[in-house]
């Protein structure tokens, strides 16, 4: 038997639903996923301290997957509600270049480095703890595209917003955030390049033309994908397993 | 003893009393400094590397440091200073000489276009040729270049239509400038960026004359745009890294430069009761210190000598203890600012109940 261990934040819950729709994955492969936890309120939410999630990336055998989901809404909490100075910046390979009227533009080298540094300085200092504990190969999974549709996130954020009297600010344009999520998977990439990690981009199908995720993949909240999206990430991961798999033969 | 002019002088107007008998750190040799600052007036800052420790210092002992391009707040403050917004009042960099004073005002009110395109680098990124080391990794297109100068342009007309001080030091008299059109580079090209090439650019040191003109272009133009700005100029004590003045040693020519932009500024000071002139030269270079205010390289000035220079700007610009008291308070945040704040709360709140709720789904599951 060979194991998928997965630990992360919300956007698991994406792949904990995939797996109650049991889909089909071949015999012989058992997947585990453990949200990494949090003090809220004097409440542990969550099911897996980092000290244990390393604990247990330790104890993974050859065959065994390793597998992380860490921050995937760093890029939203930036860039989900429009700010009180729209900004954009300019991103050739995502939009050609486009930038929308009256937007402040920030230099792409500042963004970049800064997602750099957030990673290295923050949740990639625990993907490196898992990385060095773990006997076997890790894969670090970047979160869904944005939706495109700002009406749906509105619809779903309303009480929220109308709670703290933001139900005016309204949502950041789709082709912003579109290039936030860009520049987090981007600097994702690059810190697994370095750091011997396998970065997992989007299933291809899940993403339209312009790059956003498909409606029939949006979970009913804003950020989040569905269980139809988690059991396309699923089986890549279990692509990834079988390769190992084949390779050790 | 016969009366003569002498006589009624005060200490300050003597070498032996207020140089040469003073400790190093008490030396004051300033003459005539009437403006006075309050912890509200604006004062901006611009000029070369020593103007940098200026604008550090400012900030740091409670003036109104003004701050016209801050960089979008959604990066942290530590990330704009790493890309040199606030380093000066706009990002414009470095400004070495009167010209390039000049020309950075009339380029920001659409008087002048140079010639020169960006400039790009072996690996593609951009540089603008005006600023060619402000921003980190360049930038990533000549769009975006272009795009990031627009919006600096718009800072600097804000801060010179807005600024109650405007705090220059004058650097160097020794430019680059394109033979097309006379734009000046802060840097000649092919050293930081852009490619040397000399049928498209030459050199030039400005006279006094020119030092004086450009200055009065510059001064006539702020107070078309703000007739309330006041100016404090200064000389940069630092000696020329390398001169490009044919036949020239480079200690010659620093002095050459030194003295062409102080007479200008004694100049503009006699001619404008709104300009000031503050002797941080004279308080580095006076050998009343014995060389000790720079550092190993004879160049860099150390933070003694810094701090000499700030002591004394202090106690002239205002009142010392005034100002002490408002360095010890908490900065009063902007409406702006309070407003930005409060989003990023409520960003990082909102993204958080979502995924506290994509738990608490998981929990009935």
């Amino acid at each position: 038997m060979t194991k998928l261990l997965i630990v992360g934040d919300s956007h698991i819950y994406a792949l904990r639903e995939a797996l109650e729709t049991k889909p089909e994955l071949p015999d012989g492969v058992s997947i585990e996923l453990l949200r990494n936890a949090s003090e809220k309120n004097g409440t542990i939410i969550g099911d897996i301290t980092v000290d244990d999630a390393v604990k247990r990336a330790a104890a993974l055998t050859a065959g065994d997957l390793l597998v992380t989901h860490y921050r995937g809404n760093q890029y939203n909490t930036l860039g989900l509600i429009q700010h009180p100075r729209p900004f954009d910046f300019v991103m050739q390979s995502v939009d050609g270049g486009k930038l929308q009227p009256g937007a402040e533009v920030i230099p792409l080298q500042m963004m970049r480095k800064y997602f750099a540094d957030t990673l290295r300085g923050g949740y990639g200092k625990i993907m490196l703890r898992l990385k060095a504990a773990c006997p076997v190969r890790m894969v670090c999974i970047t979160p869904p595209a944005p939706k495109e549709d700002n009406a749906h996130i509105v619809e779903g954020a309303e009480t929220y917003f109308k709670q703290h009297g933001i139900s005016d600010i309204g949502v950041t344009p789709a082709p912003v955030r579109l290039k936030l999520w860009t520049l987090q998977q981007q600097a994702l990439a690059e810190f697994c390049k370095e750091n011997g990690m396998i970065f997992l981009g989007n299933p291809t199908s899940a993403r339209d033309q312009e790059g956003y995720l498909r409606r029939r993949y949006y979970a009913e909240d804003a950020t989040h994908a569905n269980a139809a999206y988690g059991v396309m990430v699923l089986r890549q991961l279990v692509d990834i397993l079988l390769q190992d798999a084949i390779s050790a033969v | 003893m016969a009366d003569n002019p002498y006589v009624s002088l005060p200490s300050k107007a003597f070498w032996r009393r207020s140089v040469a008998s003073m400790s190093a750190g008490d030396v004051d040799p300033v003459g005539t400094f009437d403006l006075s600052l309050s912890p509200s007036t604006k004062v901006a800052t611009a000029g070369s590397c020593f103007a940098q420790h200026i604008a550090r210092h400012l900030k740091a002992s409670g003036f109104n440091y003004y701050v016209a391009e801050e960089g979008h707040p959604l990066m942290p403050e530590h990330v704009r200073v790493a890309n040199n917004y606030s380093t000066f009042s706009a990002r414009f960099g470095n400004i070495y000489t009167a010209r390039q004073l000049l020309q950075l005002f009339e380029r920001a009110y659409g008087r002048f276009a140079p010639k020169e395109g960006p400039w790009v680098d072996p690996d593609g990124t951009v540089r603008d040729p005006f600023r060619p080391t402000v921003q980190p990794g360049n930038f990533v297109s000549a769009a975006e270049m272009l795009v990031d100068r627009e919006q600096h342009f718009a800072a600097v007309r804000r801060m010179f239509e807005t600024l109650d001080v405007f705090v220059f030091t004058l650097g160097l008299t020794e430019c680059w400038r394109a033979r097309a059109d006379g734009a000046v580079f802060p840097i000649c090209p092919g050293v930081d960026g852009g490619a040397f090439d000399p049928r498209y650019c030459r050199f030039y040191n400005q006279t006094y004359v020119d030092v004086v003109n450009d200055m009065r272009a510059f001064i006539d133009g702020l107070k078309a745009v703000n007739p309330a700005a006041r100016v404090i100029l200064t000389v940069s004590p630092v000696p020329l890294m390398a001169t490009a003045a044919p036949d020239a040693h480079v200690l010659s020519a620093t002095t050459y430069s030194k003295s062409v932009l102080r007479v200008a500024a004694e100049t503009l000071r006699l001619q404008y009761d709104f300009v000031h002139y503050f002797p941080s030269y004279e308080i580095i270079t006076g050998a009343f210190n014995r060389g000790r205010y720079y550092a190993d390289d004879l160049r860099n000035v150390t933070e003694e000598g810094v701090s000499h220079v700030m002591r004394l700007f202090l106690k002239y610009a205002a009142g010392e203890h005034e100002l002490t008291a408002a360095a010890n308070q908490p900065r009063k945040k902007s409406e702006d600012e309070k407003r930005v704040e409060e989003f990023a709360a409520q960003a990082a709140a909102f993204v958080a109940v979502e995924c506290d709720e994509e738990k608490l789904d998981s929990a009935r599951h």
